[in-house]
């Protein structure tokens, strides 16, 4: 009995150590390893219970306009889309909009995952949840939130399925 | 740890050099016993150099604990990711490997382990929660909730710690509410996850996590049986999940009054039926024109809805049925049966016709006075304390809100605040003046 629950103690404990690495470890690898896109946000300055401070982002590849999807697509709120990125200027933009991943096919563009979130008119809306959120130092988000309008740019990290990543936030003034 | 257990020692040596010289004991049976009480009072006399060192080294522990502490929260935006999640990781390890080896591999330091391994469970969240921080990620924010309560719920399931049960059964609650209230999720993954955590709460028989669990099934089943927020009839609807689940909760807490189980697991289900009751019958119980009224009519609903609300039926009979096969039928009375299949069904009637509002808050109010007298009269008859009480509570709480309902119209303010002030006293003198006169007949009695 006393052996069986020290096997159980340690297996437990090695399945939440594996998960927590596991929940750090993908991210760092998309991170370090995945092609890097500039995208131009909008933040906003909310609280989060646990985590403390962060700013919500609000990206234009938020929403697609409907002239830029891919086909006929159907789709239900919460599904995955695809969004081919190409670059402009010092950001990407969306170019297209898929139901399955397309073939970036060069250097200059790239394939972003989201979600479905809904229609406004003309435009779809998407969602991505792993780039939304850019926690901070405490007290900080309202000077980010200043700089609204001004051209903030996020590099986001883009793994081999389009998962993106934030790695850093690019102030206007370094916004090249 | 102090001069009174070294007294004691001092006392007990004494006495155990003195049996022996009398001959009471014999050297083996001394030896013995002084072998087995000299852990017991801690260190002897010559080991208080001992404690010097054991309480300098303790209190170097939490200087230094405190030290690193501070200098990592100083620095903690300054570290790399990889380096935040390593010293994330290896808190929960230390905390779970310090506290297992004081809890199971040494004597004298289980409330000592079994903070450490809680704190394990405190530090797993946070390292969830912080890793989460530090790679922005911000998706599904329930989940948190989820994995953590999975990782508490699997400790405490091996190290069968009833701290850990209670604090998974609020993390169930917490991940339920969420998945609600935030996200409208039905989340079905719950019935499994309630299922571990009830198997681990009577395994334990942790009364704290008994309670959660059954206000997280609460809160699981009212959204999920009901087509809220979609459906205007909503709390037609609610009232009839309630009545359901109160006449559930109130069928287990008897079907523990005669099972191996503790007693004390059905006094938690009689309060929650207590609070189910109060919650069904108040609202509907008026005849106002106002909202809770209108709603108890709402429009037809779907077959969907209706196979969901004839399923809870289902569930709260079959409740009553196993109660009956499987007790002994102690203090059970044929009123409670009919009770509860009539509340049901009114309650059905009520919601899903439009026979009007004054009808059904005239059966509603018969219900609510018949079920709580018969509680009262089984409390009595069976010599249960909770019952009785209860049963008085609902009968004197139904009489007030009776009384203010229907004067509020017919009164002028002055008149209504002078008689209600008479009759609230009225109905406490008569309440207690019942009750100590039933306790003590029972007291008599028994």
């Amino acid at each position: 009995m006393r052996r069986y629950r020290l096997y159980g103690f340690l297996l437990v404990l090695t399945a939440m150590v594996l998960f927590l690495f596991g929940m750090s470890g993908y991210h760092y690898y998309v991170k370090t390893t995945g092609k890097a896109v500039r995208l131009k946000t909008e933040p906003v300055d909310p609280r989060s219970l646990f985590r403390g401070d962060y700013v919500r982002l609000n990206y234009t590849v938020n929403r697609v306009e409907r002239s830029e999807v891919n086909g006929d697509i159907k789709v239900t709120p919460g599904e995955t889309l695809y969004v081919l990125l190409t670059k402009t200027g010092n950001h990407w933009t969306a170019k297209s909009l898929h139901a399955s991943p397309p073939d970036p096919g060069g250097k200059t563009a790239a394939v972003l995952r989201g979600y479905y979130r809904g229609a406004d008119g003309e435009s779809v809306l998407l969602e991505y949840p792993s780039i939304e959120s850019y926690f901070v130092p405490e007290g900080t988000g309202k000077k980010l939130e200043r700089l609204r309008g001004k051209g903030l740019l996020v590099e986001v990290a883009l793994g081999s399925d389009g998962y993106p990543v934030i790695k850093e936030l690019i102030p206007p003034e370094s916004a090249k | 740890m102090g001069s009174s257990d070294a007294d004691w020692r001092d006392w007990f040596q004494d006495q155990l050099e003195k049996w022996r010289r009398e001959g009471l004991i014999d050297e083996s049976t001394h030896s013995e016993l002084r072998q087995r009480y000299s852990n017991s009072f801690g260190p002897s006399s010559d080991g208080s150099s001992n404690r010097l060192i054991y309480t300098i080294g303790l209190l170097g522990s939490i200087l230094l604990g405190i030290g690193i502490i501070l200098f990592i929260a100083a620095n903690w935006q300054y570290l790399a990711p990889f380096t935040k999640t390593l010293i994330l990781v290896g808190g929960v390890v230390l905390f779970y490997s310090s506290g297992y080896y004081l809890t199971f591999r040494r004597e004298g330091f289980d409330a000592t382990g079994s903070s450490l391994i809680f704190v394990g469970h405190l530090a797993y969240g946070s390292a969830i929660w912080l890793i989460a921080q530090t790679y922005h990620l911000g998706e599904h924010y329930p989940n948190g909730y989820l994995h953590w309560f999975v990782g508490v719920l699997a400790m405490s399931t091996v190290l069968a710690l009833p701290s850990g049960a209670a604090l998974s059964s609020l993390l169930l609650v917490a991940w339920v509410a969420m998945e609600h209230l935030l996200y409208l999720n039905p989340a079905p993954l719950f019935l499994l996850l309630a299922v571990c955590q009830f198997a681990l709460t009577y395994r334990l028989r942790s009364r704290t996590a008994l309670a959660t669990s059954v206000l997280a099934v609460g809160i699981w089943t009212l959204p999920v049986f009901s087509d809220w927020p979609e459906d205007p009839g909503f709390i037609g609807q609610y009232g009839l999940v309630i009545a359901t689940v109160t006449a559930t909760t109130y069928w287990l807490a008897e079907a523990h009054r005669g099972a191996s189980v503790r007693k004390s697991f059905g006094t938690i289900f009689q309060w929650f039926s207590l609070l189910g009751f109060i919650a069904v019958v108040l609202p509907y119980s008026f005849t106002l024109d106002n909202d809770i009224t209108i709603a108890v009519a709402p429009e037809p609903l779907s077959s969907w809805a209706i196979a969901k609300l004839s399923l809870l039926g289902v569930v709260a009979l079959a409740s009553a049925l196993v109660v009956f096969l499987t007790t002994d039928r102690y203090g059970l009375t044929g009123l409670e049966v009919v009770g509860t299949l009539l509340f049901w069904l009114i309650a059905w009637w009520g919601w899903s016709s439009h026979f009007g509002t004054t009808p059904f808050a005239i059966a509603v109010n018969l219900i609510g006075y018949v079920l709580s007298l018969g509680l009262v009269v089984k409390g009595y008859r069976a010599k249960d304390r909770t019952n009785l009480i209860w049963g008085l509570s609902a009968f004197s709480l139904l009489t007030l809100v009776r009384y203010f309902d229907m004067s509020w119209e017919l009164m002028s303010r002055s008149a209504f605040f002078i008689s209600g002030g008479i009759v609230l006293i009225l109905v406490s003198f008569v309440f207690e003046y019942v009750r100590r006169e039933m306790l003590d007949r029972m007291g008599v009695l028994s």
